[in-house]
């Protein structure tokens, strides 16, 4: 072979091994898709900095959590989760960072095994955003708000393969399965935290909605961050003590969007259903990520194993009323006309 | 290239700047070739993100030589887990006694990924980029250069692998900004998520023409994500060898956004 063939050569060599890395069917495709352009996006972070980058520090916590769950167990499972707990707790939600973390280097282990997972989370993740961000730009009135949050949520449902059900799915699906319920009876502060979390994700679109002016929207949000930080005060008693519902959380929320709400609802199921099969000894690494894929499977589908809407907007009395979720976002602990911050 | 197109160009990237919306938040993670360094991650853009990239390159070369280069550039993620892109080189190439400036060719490139990272695999990608003769520095060849990337992470720390190969014609090269005929590198970086940023070494080897020297270099560089759209890089590179370039500096702004235009649903 002539010299000058040398490049060609290794050039042609270097297709065929990258061509035979294509994915087969164990490998994830990476899928990444930009959001729903448009000048709303950040505003909730410019106007409300301190509850925006909560959310940057709920994604952390979000991440360690299944990192350990899937890499150790047992008591030195436990140590890690009080040391990630207090770091959290003590450091992470009380200096959060200012932009999102990258939770794949947080999580790497658990990105390796179920990236799809991860997808599907960080694509709701952006919607959750998106809808602060239209619901904190001033410049819009509230039913073009509305018409927006729509056109979003329209757009998440676009890309198929990664958004959850826009109908609510059956709570049996999180509560009575083999492995379900395992998590939060093994680790009932961490899970209080995660539903803590859950609770103002939704509970936040409250006042952003019902407060008519600025001010009061800003004294409204401060209300609901002040709830959760209370929350997390003498855990797990004054945290959360079933899963957040969207219906019971933020009503006027779920009234405006019920898809978004079905969305988040379904969103905040799966995460419990991942820390449970997470947590199943029984299951290998490649058993827990094929039983993770048949539930995403499950909630992607919004053809079956469904609750009727008027069904769903009953579920805070069925599960024992919204005070055992954490409170409606805006409760008794604000004052209602003003936005200010309750006792 | 008169100085004033140049400014045009600069203008018309400032006005999409200012009236773009905004983009992801972690992107100071994607390592763009030459931003800040040549290596490159094994991800693209996401699909349907434009993403701008204004980068500025000072090189000092043995013998009283130096470049300036000015490339503005704009990447497109076109399809899922692959991008095109088009860069404009303006460079100013200056030796004792002369210097000219110019547009040192127009450059296209698409970039495929074929898996994210898993277990058992790196994440993978090959990225082509055709060298057009179009400018007074842009010399008299079209030259294609095949890339291919590998990445593999281990939690808050990366590495990444790219072996690239040109072909064409080695006579008549441009000015500036000539892809080498044969180029290896090793990065590895680290990223601290509180501060939004990335730390990045960088070992490089590289031929630029057949029979010439091998050229190796050391290069160190930083990405911060400024704003929610727009991070900010630094590079700083040295020879290790007799030959190649004294130093190296790179600053650049990238700027990601989309149109709505473009999108499948809920325009």
């Amino acid at each position: 072979m002539r010299p000058t063939m040398r490049p060609h050569v290794w050039a042609l060599a270097a297709v065929a091994v990258l061509g035979a890395a294509a994915p087969a069917a164990a490998q994830d495709r990476r899928d990444e898709q930009f959001y729903y352009p448009g000048r709303f996006n950040w505003q909730f972070l410019k106007r409300y900095p301190d509850a925006a980058r909560l959310f940057n520090a709920f994604d952390y916590g979000h991440a360690i959590l299944y990192e350990i769950l899937l890499t150790k167990s047992g008591p030195e499972a436990d140590r890690e989760l009080d040391r990630a707990y207090r770091y959290l707790v003590g450091d992470l939600l009380v200096r959060p960072p200012r932009f999102a973390v990258p939770e794949e280097a947080i999580e790497p282990h658990y990105a390796k095994l179920v990236w799809r997972a991860k997808m599907m989370f960080d694509w709701a993740h952006v919607l959750h955003r998106q809808i602060y961000d239209v619901y904190a730009d001033e410049r819009l009135s509230l039913p073009a708000k509305d018409s927006l949050i729509e056109r979003i949520t329209d757009y998440y449902l676009s890309k198929k393969a990664y958004a959850f059900a826009d109908a609510p799915k059956a709570m049996e699906l999180m509560d009575d399965q083999a492995f379900s319920q395992v998590f939060r009876r093994a680790h009932p502060r961490f899970n209080g935290l995660i539903w803590a979390y859950h609770w103002l994700q939704v509970g936040l679109y409250e006042p952003l909605i019902v407060y008519r002016t600025e001010a009061a929207r800003r004294s409204g949000v401060a209300a609901t961050v002040a709830r959760f930080r209370r929350m997390l005060a003498n855990p797990p008693a004054t945290m959360p003590q079933v899963m957040p519902m969207t219906a019971a959380v933020a009503p006027e929320f779920a009234r405006r969007h019920p898809r978004a709400a079905a969305i988040f609802d379904n969103l905040h199921m799966m995460h419990d259903i991942v820390s449970d099969l997470l947590l199943a000894d029984s299951l290998t690494a490649g058993g827990k990520r094929a039983a993770i894929y048949d539930q995403l499977e499950e909630f992607r589908d919004s053809t079956r194993n469904v609750m009727p809407l008027e069904h769903r907007a009953m579920m805070g009395d069925m599960m024992g009323g919204v005070d055992r979720m954490g409170g409606t976002g805006i409760g008794p602990w604000a004052d209602t006309t003003t936005g200010a911050p309750g006792p | 290239m008169r100085p004033t197109h140049t400014a045009a160009v600069l203008a018309a990237a400032a006005l999409v700047l200012s009236a773009a919306p905004a983009a992801a938040q972690i992107d100071y993670r994607n390592l763009d070739d030459g931003r800040p360094v040549h290596t490159e991650d094994a991800y693209p853009i996401e699909r349907y993100a434009f993403e701008l990239l204004a980068p500025v390159r000072l090189e000092a070369l043995p013998g009283g030589l130096d470049n300036t280069i000015v490339a503005p550039e704009v990447e497109y993620g076109a399809f899922m887990n692959g991008q095109v892109g088009l860069s404009l080189p303006f460079a100013r190439v200056h030796a004792p006694g002369a210097s000219d400036f110019g547009l040192a060719g127009l450059r296209l490139h698409a970039f495929y990924n074929f898996n994210t990272e898993s277990r058992s695999l790196p994440a993978f990608a090959l990225r082509a980029d055709l060298a057009l003769p179009v400018g007074a520095l842009a010399g008299d060849v079209a030259r294609l250069t095949v890339k291919g990337i590998a990445t593999r992470s281990w939690g808050l720390t990366r590495a990444h692998l790219n072996a690239a190969w040109s072909f064409g014609s080695e006579n008549g090269l441009a000015q500036a900004e000539a892809a080498p005929r044969w180029s290896g590198s090793l990065a590895v970086d680290r990223t601290l998520f509180r501060q939004s940023l990335l730390l990045v070494v960088e070992g490089l080897a590289e031929q630029e023409v057949r029979g010439g020297p091998t050229i190796a270099t050391l290069a160190a560089g930083t990405r911060w994500q400024w704003t929610p759209a727009d991070v900010l890089d630094l590079g700083l590179s040295r020879r290790l060898t007799s030959s190649g370039p004294d130093f190296e500096i790179t600053v650049g702004l990238s700027h990601a956004f989309a149109l709505r235009g473009l999108l499948p649903a809920g325009r």
